[in-house]
């Protein structure tokens, strides 16, 4: 190894392993890949890059705002519902609140909880976020009259075929870290913190590229292989605090929360694979190669929905999941930060066939989390439309569906959720 | 500090992360057991953290440890008790002996807590060669400027005939007694499934092991002699609850739970 490089406890680093991919291509022919073949970076993406080892990042816990909502996605995810006990009362639940925001300020930060038993585990924090949501239940045994009228089931959509085991929890921790290993440990002590209070109902996994994998500030793709996230009102933006946090629109359930919907959507990989590219790109309306709109040359190019093409018929189909999941009602928007997931199979063969949620060699799809002040104004709609009319429904469908109330943040000797309890 | 090279680092892993949090700025558990050293003085502020977090921070900083080594020879950081239901459990944490004078901890009280506190080692029994947990006769001295650290398998405060439940999530005080004086910390309780290491008051304890009396029921813990006991059978009862999915009433002979939320 190159002695310039910055050691690192395992002697690995970021440039020595970005040299190593790029000799490797070259190696087998594949030779180096050039940036503008990689697409579009967007600045809204983009961590900063300069500074400690990714393990050692860190992304702040206190805060006016939960983290793991404006944070940049981390690599992977845990989306973890929580059915509490039925003697729970408000005062279990403060007590709870309480351990789980003592031991994620100190995950989150690279320190190891009181009576972690393996503490050397939490030395790479890896920008782990912990992000607390409250279902109907907790927000009522915290204070009934604060429950939001939106902290209720979804309606039922037609392409539902939602799954009981994926439904509605009382609470939700949701974890995102760039380490998987941190990740586990950090989603360990805190079950374990939780379990003399509640059960665990569902653990979603979720991943993204990792870190140093993709040209940084790139959109993910999802396992469609599309680019996904292009359209979003990313933090920072005029939008994103209006979207997420109701500030000048809707009224927040309170100051600085927001909600979070979990849809979990199966995605037939199997059928994918009888569509074509111009069949995939016709029912989404963007290209496949670099998210760029049928109309438009790069990935940020605005869609021209009028466009026509030879035939007298628009460029982007009215049925493609872009035209139908745009609304002109601005206060439709969300603000998406999904996630892939794609669980192990055994004993698998074949193909499934179109509608099928099981059969073939995968089991593939999408934790899409949507983030806004008011999902029955802004997600619902969204979600109606799709439902009546998306070429992509062909391919996909939703087995899971759950809502959580996003309490705001805490300052320090705070514990989150603490605002609801005043 | 030869004393605790071989205890768990609770300290920031890595010094040179410019974002992680300062020391002052640190979860209102961590610096509660701070506040709570300035010492009997300052018992009101204990368990107020939630309640009045800003305080809470704000005083477990910096400003508060100079004022610590005046007002108070000891500092337990990173203090915390197993959560119980009832019988025994232990009181881990780094005690800091801040004054420039030799100090021994003799003993401790959690007075409407439990029926009586005492100072455990953890030694290698001669006979069985198991580990069993006895009294530490004399106290721990803390050298003047020096740490012990208290953690479960080695020494640790033992609270026995527990008068309440202690549950996760809810804060005990404790008053430690040295030969410089008395003073009150408190910590936060927390679910911990390890420290169950026998307890030998005498040399006929019997030996049974830490996989049969996990097994046990809870009546365990209702025993009225602390003879051969050991830590797991304080195992909290909702422990027992969430196995039966959400059937989590408590049983009829339960205690009531601590005060001290
Ligand atoms: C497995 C399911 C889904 C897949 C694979 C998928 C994929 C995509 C892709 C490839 C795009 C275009 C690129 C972009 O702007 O991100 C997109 C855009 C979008 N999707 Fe989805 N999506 C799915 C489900 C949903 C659901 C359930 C909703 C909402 C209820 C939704 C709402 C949107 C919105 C609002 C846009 C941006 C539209 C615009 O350009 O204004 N998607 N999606
Ligand atoms: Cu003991």
């Amino acid at each position: 190894m190159a002695a310039d490089h910055d050691p690192s406890p395992t002697g690995w680093s970021r440039r020595s392993l970005l040299a190593g991919a790029v000799a490797g291509a070259g190696a087998t022919g594949i030779g180096a890949v050039s940036a503008a073949a990689l697409g579009a970076t967007d600045p809204r993406l983009s961590a900063a890059q300069d500074g400690p080892r990714p393990g050692l990042r860190t992304e702040p816990f206190h805060g006016a705002r939960q983290a793991g909502v404006a944070t940049l996605p981390q690599a992977f995810s845990a989306f973890i519902g929580l059915d509490l006990n039925a003697s729970a009362t408000r005062e279990s639940l403060r007590r709870l609140l309480r351990i789980l925001t003592d031991d994620a300020a100190a995950l989150t930060q690279g320190e190891a909880p009181l009576n972690d038993q393996e503490p050397w585990l939490a030395r790479n924090p890896s920008r782990l976020t912990v992000t607390v949501g409250f279902g109907p239940r907790a927000v009522r045994l915290v204070d009934r009259s604060r429950a939001p009228r939106w902290l209720r089931p979804l309606p039922a959509f037609g392409i539902d075929r939602l799954q009981e085991k994926w439904g509605q929890a009382d609470l939700l921790l949701q974890l995102c870290c760039d380490d998987k290993l941190t990740l586990a440990h950090a989603q360990r002590v805190l079950l374990k913190d939780v379990r003399s209070f509640a059960a665990v109902r569902w653990v979603q996994d979720g991943f993204r590229n990792t870190v140093g994998a993709t040209e940084d500030g790139q959109t993910m793709r999802n396992l469609f292989g599309q680019v996904d996230g292009t359209v979003n009102p990313y933090p920072g933006e005029a939008d994103h605090d209006r979207v997420v946090y109701g500030q000048g629109g809707f009224t927040p359930w309170v100051q600085d929360g927001t909600s979070v919907v979990i849809r979990r959507i199966h995605m037939n990989l199997d059928t994918w694979d009888e569509a074509d590219t111009p069949a995939r790109e016709d029912a989404v309306g963007r290209k496949l190669s670099d998210g760029a709109p049928l109309t438009g040359r790069q990935e940020h190019d605005e869609p021209d929905f009028a466009a026509k093409g030879p035939l007298g018929f628009p460029v982007i189909s009215s049925y493609s999941h872009v035209r139908r999941s745009r609304s002109d009602n601005p206060d439709e928007k969300i603000f998406r930060r999904v996630y892939n997931y794609d669980l192990a199979v055994s004993d698998a063969s074949g193909r499934s066939r179109s509608g099928d949620v099981g059969g073939g060699v995968s089991n593939t799809g999408l934790i899409f989390a949507s983030y806004q002040s008011d999902p029955e104004k802004q997600f619902v709609p969204i979600q109606k439309r799709l439902d009546e009319l998306d070429m992509l429904n062909t391919w996909t469908v939703p087995i899971g569906s759950a809502v959580f109330a996003i309490p705001p943040g805490c300052r320090p000797g705070g514990f989150i959720g603490d605002a609801l309890f005043t | 500090m030869n004393n605790h090279s071989h205890t768990t680092d609770r300290t920031a892993p890595h010094t040179t992360e410019p974002r992680s949090l300062p020391r002052a700025v640190r979860p209102a558990h961590r610096a509660l057991a701070a506040v709570a050293a300035l010492g009997l003085g300052m018992a009101a502020l204990t368990g107020c953290s939630s309640q009045n977090g800003e305080q809470a921070a704000s005083n477990g900083g910096e400003s508060s440890a100079s004022q610590t080594a005046a007002a108070a020879p000891l500092e337990l950081g990173d203090g915390w008790a197993k959560a119980a239901d009832s019988g025994m459990t232990a009181v881990f944490g780094k005690v800091t002996n801040t004054s420039d004078k030799d100090v021994t901890l003799t003993g401790a009280a959690a007075d409407g807590t439990a029926d009586s506190v005492q100072l455990h080692e953890t030694a290698k029994d001669g006979q069985s060669g198991s580990t069993r947990m006895k009294e530490k006769k004399g106290g721990f001295t803390i050298p003047a400027g020096q740490s012990i650290t208290l953690e479960p398998g080695g020494n640790h405060i033992m609270l026995m005939g527990l008068t309440c439940s202690l549950q996760p999530g809810s804060d005990l005080t404790l008053r430690l007694s040295t030969d410089a004086g008395a003073q009150d910390v408190t910590v936060p309780v927390r679910d911990y499934s390890g420290a169950k290491e026998n307890y030998a008051p005498g040399d006929g304890a019997s030996g049974s092991s830490d996989e049969h009396s996990s097994h046990g029921s809870h009546e365990h813990g209702e025993h009225s002699s602390h003879e051969g006991m050991d830590m797991s059978s304080s195992a909290p009862a909702h422990e027992h609850a969430s196995h039966g999915g959400h059937a989590d009433s408590p049983s009829a002979s339960a205690l009531p739970e601590c005060h001290g939320r």
